[in-house]
């Protein structure tokens, strides 16, 4: 017999689409200005650092030249006579080295003018490390003499501040995102595992974590990465400062996997599948972890300004990356010191750039916070 | 005499929550009247809007909701040298934060709920005063059941401390609480569900109101301890001569604790008379259909099929025209219900209904 | 002339006990135990339904899942009539406490479980279809096709569309989604379905709609129903044969007429007193239990009821009551139990 169902839902009529979990928390993220907003800069940085580093960047990471912490050049459209041109250009410098005090300064030279050309051709590369190419997105003409374009600067080995941004943010943030992934999977695993077996392993792994846990953050980093032998290649020094960084913050994500498993376990579903015969695997694997994969990805997203920013601190330290790599926290450690603020002061503007980047995941992750809990406000 | 006279009258009540995807009417025209004595049981099933008319009653409406028409007038007895008089309060008029409603609130109407210990899920949001949340009724876990007993009567009779300290233990005496005296020094959670509810009767009684709002105040016990009580209410009742407004969705329940019943369907009610006519003499079909559809422990109907309500509560955005029960009734007359509402309309003496059925009688 | 034969038993439980463990202390001593469920003796025929009900606290719940070894039970045995398990194609009785992890999965197909909790029990990531075809994924039956056109049978028996396989849980009614938990444990064609309160998180008017839906399914397909529930009303209404639990214990047993008409436990008799009727005319003085419901890590002396008794005498104090056949099919655990004349409804 059946019963005949006269009123149907109507909310069933209404919508078209699927109403799946995912496309409800899309929907709903989308509303979300900030958070698209997060998302989009967080999108444009890993693309024009993390990819196209080369593209962007006007110069490449190791060129040097002898304008040496040179101040920022802004471009302009009006020259000193009060033309207009459509095409910005920059003043050229011109460096006075006064001999008593062995002092650098620069002045602009109004008679030296570089107008800037885009999608020029300058110093070649290797686009992915794979395909030449010497398409940047600006830069001055090579064969015009003495051209130059450093619209934030140089460093003490005149290297443009602008170019190494974007080199310096490829590995810093490539760092955040390894390193989180890294943690994801040692954490998360480990996590889950914890939570939902229970018992003597719990314990055991919930002390483990508690005893790293309460180590000093600082002493320990700089013990871990003292250990990195000083002949090592800077690749190298890179994958193993992630893994350093990993391995000392696990503990907080699969503390939090952990609580997520737990509560998740106690759910009538996960009963019932264990009533109808359901394995411990496909009980974890079908119904805890994507449970848990909303919460995962937010805490993810969040946890990687704290990677960039722990990688910032350790290369200030001098503990981090070496050159000839760059990162932003090695770019901070040259301007971090008296001198540096009170004569280059140029040379601290990363922080603007680490700060965005923070924040636009913040708002990234809240955003996804919000959005994947769409029955929230129902 | 006070007897038979209406103490509160709900006139054509509207309340209406206005969310992201439109318009929810709450309550849609809700009338009756509460007489002084009585107890008056609203039922219905989830989404009939009993609970919200309570609350409207005491100004109590949450965001996003607000009455939205009608009125509620309430008669408060004013004793003065041996004579009576009646003033009536317009509580629609009320501003819901002000002094007058919540004298009145905790004070003249006292309201006890479901769970006694829901200061996880408050009326308000954070917020809320914690004086609020007393005079609501709902305890807090934190403070002991004295500070809080004692500050309710407080706030609404001129005594001691120490006095209403005497006046808590005697409630928790009255409402069966053994060792009242100590217990008045415990926290809410050292009780069982079945002990906190009635300290909260306690609460609502210490400041010896006129009424008594009972929203689902035994869903959450077992049946043991929910006859317990019931008991307690219909005893304190008789004692004195408190009126009650019960709002539940039990059959049995209300059966037993109600004089005059209003059953509500979809934010309006749809039939309301003495609790003897409702049950033996149903005239809406949807009384009709939810009497028929409870299994009787009395009856012994074992093994037969239930009588079930086709269909299912429309979609409160996609209402149906005309009768909103028509798309699930069994007396469907098409042409008439399908086309306009129903008028509310005297059966007979004493008993209303909405439906068309009635309507040329 | 065909005599209907009698139905065979096909659930056995004898002395089923479910403890759990109480800790305290740094560190984590077992300083007592919760005795939820604490010796169970019953049977459930063929197409029958048995139905379990008490208050709180009485095990009734945790009974249901220590059968089906969702909960490991402290002791006891659960004898089923197997056919899958069975040696020789006859079904046999098959102790389940005997067997390993591989077999109970087999006997998990022919017994199902519904839940209490209409949001809680379907996973609101997965499609209805999702849902209903995971025990059949689970046992590996059946291919693409043949499981699509097994969900769209089991959604029609339950009265529910074929379009709502793609449909998740949040987009239905609560009565909606408990038609998609019976689908889904009909979905291996189980000889038995453990019920825990299915109807109690409903509106009544679905409560009836469900209730009926049940039957239906059980006259056709020969169910064996648990029926584990504590609104007396509902219980009485569905079952054959009603058990009655107070603090993990059944204190009396018997069909579903016999008990209302002529109870033998006084715990029965006060609980069926305490039920408010949906009768304003029904007279009847009510029997009030004193005090709480007992605790189950804690129990009183002797018989656990002897507390909120009116009839408790020296004995009830000191001996806990043996639970026996006191009239053909009609079980007891009381002492006075031959003595005393007992109210029905």
């Amino acid at each position: 017999m059946v019963i005949n169902e006269t009123a149907v839902a109507p909310e069933a009529e209404k919508i078209q689409v699927s109403q799946s979990y995912w496309s409800l928390v899309w929907w709903k993220f989308k509303k979300n200005r900030l958070a698209i907003i997060g998302g989009i800069v967080v999108l444009l940085f890993y693309v024009s650092c993390g990819l196209l580093a080369e593209f962007f960047a006007p110069y490449g990471l190791h060129t040097e030249s002898e304008f040496l912490e040179a101040p920022p050049q802004w471009p302009r459209f009006r020259d000193t006579e009060g033309r207009w041109h459509l095409r910005p250009f920059i003043y050229g410098l011109e460096q006075h080295i006064n001999m008593t005090t062995r002092e650098r300064s620069y002045t602009v030279d109004a008679t030296k003018r570089y107008p800037i050309h885009f999608f020029i051709k300058a110093e070649p590369y290797k686009l992915f490390g794979l395909i030449k190419w010497d398409r940047h997105l600006f830069g001055v003409n090579p064969d015009q003499e003495g051209a130059h374009v450093y619209l934030l600067g140089t460093d003490r080995l005149g290297k443009d501040q602008l170019s190494r941004l974007f080199f310096g943010g490829r590995i810093s943030l490539l760092i955040g995102l390894t390193g989180v992934i890294m943690t994801l999977f040692f954490g998360a695993t480990l996590g889950a595992i914890s939570g939902y077996y229970g018992g003597a392993i719990d314990m055991f792994m919930q002390r483990a974590t508690e005893f790293l846990g309460a180590f000093p953050d600082i002493p320990l980093f700089m013990a871990l990465a003292s250990v990195i032998p000083a002949t090592v290649s800077p690749l190298i020094v890179y994958f193993l400062l992630t893994i350093i960084l990993a391995f000392v913050r696990w503990g907080g994500l699969a503390r939090q996997v952990r609580g997520l498993v737990l509560s998740l376990r106690e759910r009538e579903y996960v009963l019932a599948a264990q009533s109808f015969g359901a394995s411990d695997r496909r009980i974890l694997f079908k119904h805890l972890i994507p449970g848990a994969i909303s919460h995962i990805i937010v805490i993810t997203t969040l946890a990687i300004p704290g990677m960039i920013l722990s990688e910032t601190a350790l290369s200030w330290l001098g503990l981090g990356i070496r050159s000839p790599m760059t990162s932003w926290g090695v770019m901070l450690q040259e301007g971090g010191n008296i001198r540096a603020i009170r004569y280059t002061p140029w040379l601290l503007i990363p922080i603007i750039f680490i700060m965005l980047a923070v924040l636009a995941f913040n708002m990234l992750g809240d955003g996804l916070r919000d959005a994947t809990d769409p029955y929230g406000s129902r | 005499m006070s007897e038979n006279q209406v103490l509160v009258e709900v006139k054509d009540l509207k309340v209406e929550f206005d969310v992201r995807d439109g318009i929810v009417k709450a309550v849609d025209g809700a009338t009756f009247g509460i007489k002084r004595g009585q107890t008056m049981g609203i039922i219905g099933e989830s989404g009939c809007g009993k609970s919200m008319t309570a609350k409207a009653i005491l100004q109590m409406v949450p965001k996003p909701g607000k009455v939205t028409g009608g009125e509620i007038l309430y008669h408060r007895l004013i004793r003065s040298n041996g004579s009576e008089k009646v003033d009536v309060v317009n509580i629609t008029e009320l501003d819901p934060d002000g002094q007058e409603i919540r004298q009145i609130r905790g004070g003249e109407i006292a309201m006890i709920f479901q769970e006694p210990m829901s200061s996880l899920t408050p009326v308000y949001d954070a917020g809320t005063h914690i004086r609020e949340a007393v005079s609501l009724h709902r305890l807090m876990p934190i403070r002991k059941i004295d500070s809080q007993m004692v500050e309710t009567i407080q706030a609404h009779r001129k005594v001691t401390k120490e006095e209403a300290r005497e006046i808590a233990i005697d409630m928790l005496h009255k409402v069966g609480i053994p060792k009242p005296e100590q217990r008045v020094d415990s926290y809410p959670h050292q009780l069982s569900g079945g002990q906190r509810q009635r300290v909260m009767i306690a609460i609502a009684l210490s400041s010896q109101p006129a009424m008594l709002i009972a929203d689902e105040p035994t869903t959450a016990l077992d049946v043991s301890i929910e006859a317990q009580i019931l008991d307690i209410m219909r005893e304190l009742q008789d004692e004195v001569d408190m009126t009650i407004m019960f709002i539940t969705h039990n059959l049995g329940v209300i059966a037993e604790m109600a004089d005059e019943i209003c059953v509500m369907y979809m934010g309006k009610i749809v039939e309301r008379a003495d609790v003897v006519s409702v049950f033996y003499q149903p005239k809406h079909p949807y009384t009709q259909a939810l009497l028929q559809s409870i299994p009787h422990i009395v009856k012994k109907k074992t093994r037969e099929r239930l009588v079930s309500i086709e269909g299912m509560v429309p979609d409160p955005f996609n209402l149906p025209s005309g009768c909103l029960f028509h798309p699930r009734c069994p007396r469907f007359m098409p042409g008439i219900c399908d086309r306009s509402q129903p008028k509310w309309t005297k059966v007979e003496e004493g008993h209303w209904a909405s439906c068309f059925l009635y309507e040329n009688v | 002339m065909e005599k209907q034969p009698e139905k065979r038993i096909l659930l056995d439980v004898k002395g089923l006990k479910k403890f759990f463990p109480i800790q305290a202390g740094v560190m984590r001593r077992t300083v007592g135990n919760v005795r939820a469920v604490d010796d169970l003796n019953f049977f459930v025929r063929e197409g029958e339904t048995l139905g379990l009900v008490g208050e709180s606290g009485c095990g009734k719940t945790t009974a249901g899942r220590s059968i089906l070894r969702l909960y490991e039970p402290t002791a006891g045995t659960v004898f089923f009539r197997s056919r899958l398990l069975s040696p020789n194609g006859e079904s046999s009785m098959i102790n389940l406490m005997e067997l390993d992890r591989e077999q109970m999965k087999t006997i998990r197909k022919e017994m199902a479980m519904i839940f209490q909790d209409p949001v809680g029990s379907l996973n609101p990531r997965m499609s209805v279809f999702d849902i209903i075809s995971e025990p059949m994924v689970i046992h590996g039956e059946g291919n693409g096709s043949l499981i699509e056109e097994r969900v769209v049978h089991l959604l029609d028996r339950v009265g529910l569309r074929p379009e709502h396989m793609r449909r998740y849980p949040h987009e239905f009614s609560g009565g909606q989604r408990q038609r998609i938990g019976i689908a889904r444990s009909l979905s291996m064609a189980p000889q038995m379905i453990i019920c825990d309160e299915p109807v109690s998180a409903l509106d009544v008017s679905i409560q009836a709609q469900t209730l009926n839906l049940l039957q239906d399914l059980q006259a056709d397909f020969n169910l064996a129903y648990i029926f584990v529930a504590h609104d007396l009303s509902v219980v009485q209404h569905i079952s054959d044969r009603v058990a009655v639990m107070y603090v993990g214990k059944i204190v009396e047993l018997t069909r579903a007429e016999v008990l209302y008409d002529y109870p033998l436990h006084p715990y029965t008799e006060a609980l069926m007193s305490a039920v408010p009727k949906p009768d304003p005319k029904y007279q009847s003085e009510r029997i009030i239990m004193e005090g709480e419901v007992a605790d189950p890590s804690n129990p009183p002396s002797g018989c656990y009821f002897h507390p909120r008794c009116r009839y408790a005498v020296g004995i009830c104090m000191q001996e806990m009551p043996e639970f026996r056949e006191l009239k053909p099919d009609h079980w007891v655990a009381c002492h006075r139990a031959e003595e005393l004349e007992l109210k029905g409804v």
